[in-house]
């Protein structure tokens, strides 16, 4: 009998862990790091509602399983309502809060999400800022990471302090996007699709439905990755805009 | 894609358990307070020959159903309401008339329970 309960313990776990499993990966967050503060709670929703049919082999599995199924229902639900609107997005996700505004700590935004000036300072220190004297905006974002810009004078150097003029890099186009010919793109680089035939034939292929991805870069580079195969590459002369 | 098909399937699930539990307890409710009826007058007319293929019947109609009884309920309710028809068998053998009643009152009672808990109420929600 003690055999049966261990197996039936066992093969519970087993049947949770999937699901769990299952559940967390199509969430999408793979650190905790990426969570929100809502996808947090929800994790440990989520968690708690496996432990009862587990430690209890007289709860049915689907005492769990249900709400589970539910929580990840409802979750579904709130990201597509999420990437609908942009005011869902901001009362579901919360929105960056701008602690630091040109040089000025702003008490209000820090009054609002519960931060010290303490912890403030701890942030900034940890993003390389040894005063608030070298930070022009600091930004809480969503998920709870800070975003520093630091004055002219304290950042960084580039090459633009240098007076020295690098090549201009110039934004990578996506030409192909899973099979389709994106003609804005190739439109914007002074190219039609006509032109993107003689690359891809270089490279052996025929129609642009069989690419995954076609991608020009600032160094007159056409990245394309078939739809199965390796990404490949061929130099080509394109007049970019 | 897989995160369509899941929903599909959470989907699929959650329809499954709001629909098929309470039709199948509600038929199988009914199943049993008819043999327990059939049973309970026997018993009153002192027929404990009949009552004894009441008891029967009622007997390997919850064991059939028990294992999916317990996909849906607390074992311990189930588990419950197979000590009490137990319980109702030795007393059917004893022919003693009160524990006999007094047991399918229990079984009764527990049944009724698990079906009640299937439909929702504003009292249960909250």
């Amino acid at each position: 009998m003690e055999g049966c309960v261990l197996l039936t313990l066992f093969i519970r776990t087993i049947i949770l862990y999937l699901v769990i499993f299952t559940i967390m990966r199509l969430l999408g967050k793979r650190q905790l790091s990426d969570l929100q503060p809502f996808d947090l709670v929800l994790t440990i929703i989520i968690a708690n509602l496996a432990q009862a049919p587990l430690t209890n082999t007289g709860v049915p599995l689907f005492y769990g399983l249900m709400p589970m199924l539910c929580v990840f229902l409802l979750e579904a639900l709130a990201a597509f309502i999420a990437r609908k609107s942009e005011k869902a997005h901001s009362f579901l996700c919360g929105r960056p809060s701008l602690v630091v505004n040109r040089g000025v700590i702003v008490e209000e935004e820090l009054k609002n999400i519960r931060l010290t000036i303490s912890d403030l300072l701890a942030l900034l220190r940890g993003k390389g800022a040894r005063s608030i004297g070298e930070v022009e905006y600091a930004i809480i974002e969503t998920d709870g990471t800070l975003s520093v810009l630091f004055k002219s004078d304290k950042r960084p150097l580039t090459p633009a302090d240098m007076n020295i003029a690098p090549q201009q890099e110039v934004y990578p186009r996506l030409l192909i996007d899973n099979g389709t010919v994106r003609l804005d793109e190739l439109r914007r680089a002074g190219l039609d699709d006509n032109w993107l035939k003689k690359p891809l034939a270089q490279l052996g292929i025929i129609q642009a439905e069989d690419v995954f991805i076609a991608l020009l870069d600032d160094s007159k580079t056409l990245y394309v990755q078939p739809k199965s195969g390796k990404m490949l590459s061929v130099s080509v002369s394109a007049p970019e805009n | 894609m897989a995160r369509l098909i899941a929903i599909i399937i959470a989907i699929l699930i959650l329809l499954f358990l709001f629909v098929f539990p309470p039709l199948y307890v509600g038929a199988a409710e009914k199943k049993f307070k008819t043999e327990l009826e059939t049973a309970y007058t026997a018993v009153m007319d002192d027929d404990w020959i009949s009552a004894a293929d009441a008891y029967e019947s009622l007997y390997i109609d919850f064991h059939k159903k028990e294992k999916v009884f317990k996909l849906f309920f607390d074992h311990e309710d189930i588990d419950r309401a197979l000590e009490a028809v137990g319980r109702a068998g030795v007393a059917l053998t004893l022919e003693e008339k009160g524990d006999f009643i007094s047991e399918l009152s229990t079984f009764e009672s527990i049944i009724t329970y698990v079906t009640d808990i299937e439909h929702v109420s504003l009292h249960d929600v909250f």
